[in-house]
């Protein structure tokens, strides 16, 4: 199909089994640590939050691929449910630690501010995904690129998408958790 | 880009196209803003979320043989965000208006379900006159199958995930601002 793939310039092959053990033990650890924090209505929130990225997964299909991992670790074609709930699990954490350690403010202030941690710890991610080979971009994405790059690493456009997202999947977990 | 579709652009029947949108983004604002209130709002909101959601996935499609002026950014054309923001503000209307006494869960999911009716319906004309055009990926990853022999039957749900993101975006900032509507 034409994907591109900086590893293909590095070399490097991601090792995958690792990377699929990561996530899940990531993903609860973050989900035994909000339980600790006893999170009210937390399955409910989960199930709202997994829905909403894998939301974004369908409608951005066409544009990367998430490649190399085990094949027990895809939902469909190259839709990986390991990303959703690694990313499901990098959208929670973000409603703590604005909820819970930056309080007293409008929801307006906490949407921006969701999308500043969101955006701060989702583009290092991309980043690390897109680095190791993991994640690949369509030709057409790539073609939109201007060609600017974040750190001389990855695609500035990495920034902008990651706020994209969550300029929109916030308001779909929001409006049905609340 | 090249199109599976072969259907001639004829740029005048573009231009109408342009100005009737236009004309019926002023028409409806003018009749709902007597139904309903902060209307310029709600309507900014709207087109602010159709807006964000054509920028991230420009990249699975162009809009083409429309004015320059029709364009905001690359191939992102304000018109057509114009036609899909006018579809959710009717359809949120006629739903308030005919099922007044639905939950809040239930209109949110019948704005989503014909709202995606209507924007199939729209998808298919703006496929057939040309002015849509899928990239090759979206089309490497079809199945084949057309609806009314011009959208991937893909569509189906592409349509309402991107209504349900755009919706849900409408209401919450709706309730944010605190600016009451239809809905």
């Amino acid at each position: 199909m034409g994907f591109l793939t900086i590893a293909e310039s590095t070399g490097e092959v991601a090792s995958t089994l690792a990377t699929e053990i990561i996530v899940i033990l990531f993903a609860v650890g973050i989900y035994l640590f909000l339980m600790s924090q006893k999170t009210k209505r937390l399955n409910f929130k989960y199930i709202i939050i997994l829905l909403s990225v894998f939301l974004f997964q369908i409608m951005a299909e066409p544009m990367w691929s998430d490649i190399g991992l085990a094949d027990w670790a895809y939902l469909y074609r190259n839709v990986s449910w390991i990303f959703t709930i690694g990313f499901a699990s990098i959208f929670m954490i973000t409603f703590y630690i604005v909820d819970e350690k930056i309080k007293n403010r409008s929801e307006t202030v906490s949407f921006f501010l969701y999308l500043l941690v969101l955006t701060s710890i989702s583009t290092i991610i991309e980043s690390i995904l897109f680095s190791v080979g993991l994640r690949e971009y369509s030709t057409t994405l790539t073609q939109s690129f201007s060609g600017i790059s974040l750190l001389g690493l990855v695609p500035i456009e990495i920034l902008l998408a990651s706020a994209l997202v969550g300029a929109l999947v916030i308001p779909l977990y929001k409006y049905l958790t609340e | 880009m090249a199109s599976i579709y072969k259907y001639k652009i004829i740029e005048d029947e573009m231009v109408g196209l342009e100005i009737s949108l236009i004309l019926a983004t002023i028409v409806s604002l003018i009749f709902l803003s007597k139904k309903q209130k902060n209307i310029i709002i709600i309507f900014l909101i709207t087109f602010i979320g159709v807006l964000l959601f054509e920028y991230f996935t420009q990249a699975l499609w162009e809009n083409i043989g429309l004015a320059d002026w029709a364009y905001l950014y690359l191939d992102i054309a304000w018109i057509l965000t114009l036609g899909w923001t006018l579809n959710i503000l009717w359809v949120t209307f006629f739903v308030s208006k005919q099922f007044k006494n639905m939950p809040k869960i239930g209109s949110f999911v019948t704005i989503i379900l014909l709202s995606s009716l209507l924007g199939i319906v729209g998808e298919i004309i703006l496929v057939k006159t040309g002015i849509r055009v899928y990239s090759p990926e979206v089309l490497a990853l079809a199945s084949g199958n057309l609806i009314a022999g011009a959208v991937p039957i893909e569509s189906l749900y592409y349509v309402p995930a991107f209504m349900t993101l755009v919706v849900a975006f409408k209401r919450y900032w709706q309730n944010n601002l605190r600016i009451g509507g239809e809905d």
